[in-house]
């Protein structure tokens, strides 16, 4: 499971990419809150684009 | 890398939420919404029937792409998948990615009658699943002679859109799920897989590959991910709580811890 804010997750999709991953699906599981969609594509989506 | 979103359809999902989130997804340019396939997994919720999702999902949006995360093969004859596939790939333009896997949540099969074979058996079916899905894909007749389905000079109209969806199949075991990947697949979609489980994983599908005579690099690779992520503390609590409602606390903690 993947934890932490910006950093950790950026931390992480990057250990994946370099193993070759292209596309990591995130969880979503609470229908009234888009707080970590919005954080996914603003933060996290732009960071690893090049990965 | 991209950064897609796994949607938990029978937990809670709504035609609200889901054309929400359809509409969500869009708007913030994710390239991929998949979502589960089952009737209910732990408590029984709103649970919309995946293909009538992927339906309007086709209609409601212009740019991502989407399917099961994955369809297990025991739901549904791979007749009505594959034609199902076809025509809801046709509507979207080419969109949809054709999610497949053995099946796993026995509770849910018991309680809606739905036979529940042997983990052998079922992936025997989902081989058979994906030849005959693939086949009736292809322009002209086809046919095919199986333990479990059979065509006999179809010709499954109409086909899909651009040649046919990608097959993806989902999982990590090492015998059969990975040989299929290494037979069929256009992607691979493991799941929460720690990075050196997922390095383990990959020499065990590259086997696989060069068994068959395949290049791995024509296969692509995914994995979808539990998290609890988030831009602020609130956020990780919120996902914390959440993730504990849905699984229950470890023994010896409470929700408030």
């Amino acid at each position: 499971m993947i934890v932490g804010g910006k950093s950790e997750v950026v931390e992480a999709c990057a250990k994946y990419a370099s193993m070759g991953m292209q596309e990591i699906q995130f969880q979503h599981f609470n229908f009234a809150d888009d707080t970590v969609p919005e954080f996914l594509a603003a933060d996290i989506a732009p960071a690893v684009a090049t990965l | 890398m991209r950064i897609g979103l796994m949607v938990e359809g029978q937990n809670g999902l709504t035609w609200e939420r889901w054309i929400h989130i359809l509409k969500m997804a869009e708007r913030l340019k994710f390239p991929t919404v998949m979502r589960s396939d089952h009737y209910f997994i732990g408590e029984q919720q709103d649970s919309l029937e995946a293909y009538l999702s992927f339906a309007i999902a086709a209609r409601e949006t212009s740019t991502i792409r989407f399917g099961p995360l994955v369809s297990p093969v025991t739901f549904r004859s791979p007749i009505d998948v594959g034609r199902m596939a076809a025509q809801i790939d046709l509507l979207s333009g080419g969109r949809f990615v054709m999610g497949l896997g053995a099946g796993w949540n026995e509770a849910e099969h018991r309680a809606y009658g739905i036979p529940f074979p042997p983990v052998k058996d079922r992936f025997d079916r989902l081989d058979e699943a994906i030849q005959v899905i693939k086949a009736l894909w292809e322009p002209g007749m086809s046919n095919f002679a199986g333990t479990h389905y059979q065509l006999d000079g179809v010709d499954c109209l109409p086909k899909p859109s651009n040649g046919r969806p990608p097959i993806l199949i989902g999982g990590g075991g090492e015998k059969r799920t990975l040989k299929l990947v290494a037979q069929y697949a256009d992607e691979w979609n493991c799941v929460n897989l720690p990075p050196e489980a997922y390095a383990h994983k990959v020499e065990v599908l590259e086997r696989h590959c060069e068994a068959v005579g395949r290049d791995p690099a024509t296969i692509a690779r995914s994995m979808m991910t539990f998290a609890i992520i988030g831009p602020d503390a609130a956020s990780l609590d919120r996902g914390t709580e959440r993730i504990m409602h849905m699984w229950g606390a470890p023994a010896g903690t409470s929700q408030a811890d």
